[in-house]
């Protein structure tokens, strides 16, 4: 279950898809043609470049509070 | 902090270590043979004949047996390493996408360059005083120099001859 909050719903999201990105590599590290070597630097390298582009966005576009003083 | 470990630092650094492992592995002779269109080439690693150039280098382990293709068939160069991967690229592209030719029309996207050769063989004694090699006193700087081919017609002219692989005998050892 994503949560409601902005912030939070995008590093979950970011999570999924690095997870995801992991999963599809330990599979191709468990191949030995070429194929699977595309797929471990193409499909997998994609996922951790959109999880870990995801991860970096989510802090730079996180609204700050103002402090209150 | 937690976040950026796992979001961040972890993923890179797995990346980083598979995709080195998978860079390693792809050196493999296994590797390269992979591919059904390579299959008449890794035989030709075992035809019985000193004659064949690649094969009494696979065989008497010139280079090493695990890594045989990559060891010739890279670029020794500065950016060699890279060159083979882009062009083991090109190789899949071909294979899946395109139209492969026979095993025996594969031809080398450039000559052989005597770079490779010399990689190991410069100041070994059997190649600066081999009887062939300073018969001919210009011989050994025209090879250094690329000008003469260590593969040209004369000199270690069967490479792979995969064309001729049906009436060769094979070398059943080393596995």
């Amino acid at each position: 279950m994503l949560s409601t909050d902005l912030l939070e719903r995008k590093l979950q999201l970011s999570g999924i898809i690095l997870i995801l990105g992991l999963v599809v590599e330990s599979l191709c590290l468990l191949g030995h043609g070429p194929i699977a070597f595309i797929l471990f630097v193409g499909l997998g390298g994609i996922l951790f470049a959109v999880g870990i582009f995801l991860y970096l966005y989510s802090l730079v576009s996180a609204k700050v509070e103002p402090s209150k003083q | 902090m937690t976040a950026f470990l796992s979001l961040f630092a972890l993923p890179l650094l797995c990346f980083g270590m598979g995709t080195s492992s998978e860079l390693e592995h792809a050196k493999s002779t296994k590797f390269c043979l992979s591919c059904h269109i390579m299959v008449p080439y890794g035989k030709s690693l075992r035809v019985d004949d000193p004659q064949h150039l690649a094969a009494a280098h696979f065989q008497n382990h010139r280079v090493p047996a695990t890594e045989a293709c990559y060891t010739c068939h890279t670029n020794y160069a500065m950016f060699g390493g890279i060159k083979a991967k882009l062009g083991g690229l090109r190789h899949i592209y071909v294979y899946y996408v395109g139209t492969p030719p026979a095993p025996e029309n594969i031809k080398l996207y450039e000559p052989y360059n005597n770079r490779e050769c010399l990689h190991c063989h410069a100041g070994a004694r059997s190649f600066e005083e081999g009887v062939v090699h300073t018969a001919d006193s210009d011989l050994i700087p025209a090879l250094k120099a690329n000008k003469t081919s260590c593969v040209s017609s004369g000199c270690h002219a069967v490479v792979h001859d995969v064309g001729s692989l049906k009436d060769a005998k094979f070398w059943k050892g080393g596995d």
